[in-house]
């Protein structure tokens, strides 16, 4: 090895070295930045009197950690005051900044800054500038640009996620669940499970695992018997599962007989962790099947699964 | 005057720091912590009024948590959860560790700020 290779290995190893520490030291800035800016609005949201509480930030970084710091706030609480906090994006120009940055950035960093702006008060209007990002490529830019319509718009959710032109994943109606705690949208799960769109019957089947609908039985054994979307079957099943119900039901039975074997064996195991007895899953799976069951029971590793 | 005592545990500074704030006031000192051993050992030095703990992961992992905050506190301080899962299981599960209220996220301020005064003015008074 030459005196120039080593030279330009410790000069590279140096720069990353100085690059790494200053991107630390920058975010360590901005998460300071962003727990003040979280007393600031958790104060003005809890004070009698908002007006009185002033929350401005001038630079780029402090303008990024305020609407970081709102964001943890909306994400976290519901029954905001939501004038209080559309205050406090106008005087620092969040809306501005943010539109900006999703415009110029790409990737995670993109779909974060359209996570930031799902959290701020917005003009539906303006909104539709971004809709064409719900057609990305990337999924997480086009579930956060999903979550800032339904945001901005709760009324027109339902006709927003039935044009999404992508399969809701678990990990999409999950953000979608999210929004629906903090009472921004609708819990009517009834039109979603009789639609005839799937990502809406996946919504809503997500609705009753989410919110213990235990009325919704009725509904789900009905899907099963005439559902011929596997997924949506599976996704049911599953459902009924989790409100604890019986599953013994001929068609059940049937639906599970034409399952896979890899399918049966994770449902097994998911029936073992929603604390199904022995004789329930005995009831429904060969006895092979059930041994798995059983040594999942005798294991520390259901409560594990919990985690 | 003695202001009473509110600890929080929370490995996400974010949420410890917007619960710290809404349970916070002029009567009570809120103490944060970002570990288990942290949390131990402030409430040993402590002796707080109100625990509150924003994970269920200390429940689950055999690390007995309850019993380390409460051992050498006979006044029992009662421990509020607050986390995201809302599973009945994991709710029955606490309640038999020993944890006193389960609340989920997202959570209401005004409710919550209200439980924590009201909890600390009946420790107190006991």
């Amino acid at each position: 090895m030459t005196i120039g290779s080593v030279y330009i290995i410790v000069v590279t190893t140096i720069t990353i070295a100085t690059l790494l520490l200053t991107w630390l030291q920058n975010r360590r800035q901005v998460s300071s930045l962003r727990n003040q800016y979280i007393k600031q609005i958790t104060s003005l949201l809890l004070s009698e009197q908002p007006s009185s509480v002033k929350i401005l930030a001038r630079s780029r970084r402090n303008r990024i950690a305020l609407a970081e710091a709102i964001y943890t706030v909306v994400s976290h609480t519901y029954g905001n005051d939501t004038d209080a906090l559309r205050h406090v994006v106008e005087q620092n120009r969040l809306e501005s900044l943010l539109f900006r940055e999703i415009h110029l950035s790409h990737g995670t960093r993109r779909a974060r800054m359209l996570m930031l702006l799902s959290a701020i008060p917005l003009n539906a209007d303006k909104v539709k500038q971004l809709s064409h990002y719900m057609h990305s490529h990337d999924r997480d830019i086009r579930i956060s640009a999903l979550t800032v319509a339904l945001a901005s718009s709760p009324s027109m959710a339902i006709r927003t996620i039935a044009t999404f032109d992508f399969a809701l994943t678990p990990f999409d109606t999950a953000r979608i669940i999210a929004l629906l705690r903090r009472g921004l949208l609708p819990i009517a799960y009834e039109p979603l499970l009789d639609s005839n769109n799937h990502n809406l019957r996946i919504l809503g089947l997500a609705i009753v695992r989410s919110f213990g609908i235990e009325i919704a039985e009725k509904h789900l054994h009905k899907i099963i018997s005439a559902e011929e979307d596997i997924t949506i079957v599976n996704q049911t099943i599953y459902t009924l599962a989790s409100l604890g119900r019986p599953l013994h039901h001929t068609r059940i039975r049937e639906r599970l007989a034409a399952m896979p074997a890899c399918k049966r064996k994770e449902l097994c195991r998911h029936l073992t962790v929603e604390g199904y007895s022995l004789s329930a899953v005995r009831s429904i799976f060969t006895e092979q099947e059930s041994v798995y069951a059983e040594l999942l029971i005798n294991s520390y590793k259901r409560a594990l699964v919990h985690a | 005057m003695n202001r009473s005592k509110i600890v929080i545990y929370s490995r996400c500074t974010a949420a410890a720091t917007l619960v710290a704030e809404i349970v916070g006031c002029d009567s009570a000192r809120v103490i944060c912590c970002s570990s288990q051993e942290l949390l131990a050992t402030t409430c040993e030095q402590h002796q707080p009024e109100l625990v509150i703990i924003l994970a269920i992961k200390p429940f689950i992992d055999g690390s007995e948590l309850i019993k380390q905050i409460r051992r050498g506190d006979k006044r029992r301080p009662p421990i509020y959860v607050v986390a995201w899962q809302q599973s009945e299981q994991i709710v029955l599960s606490l309640l038999e560790c020993g944890v006193d209220q389960y609340m989920t996220f997202p959570i209401c301020m005004s409710r919550l700020r209200g439980k924590s005064y009201s909890q600390i003015d009946t420790t107190q008074r006991v």
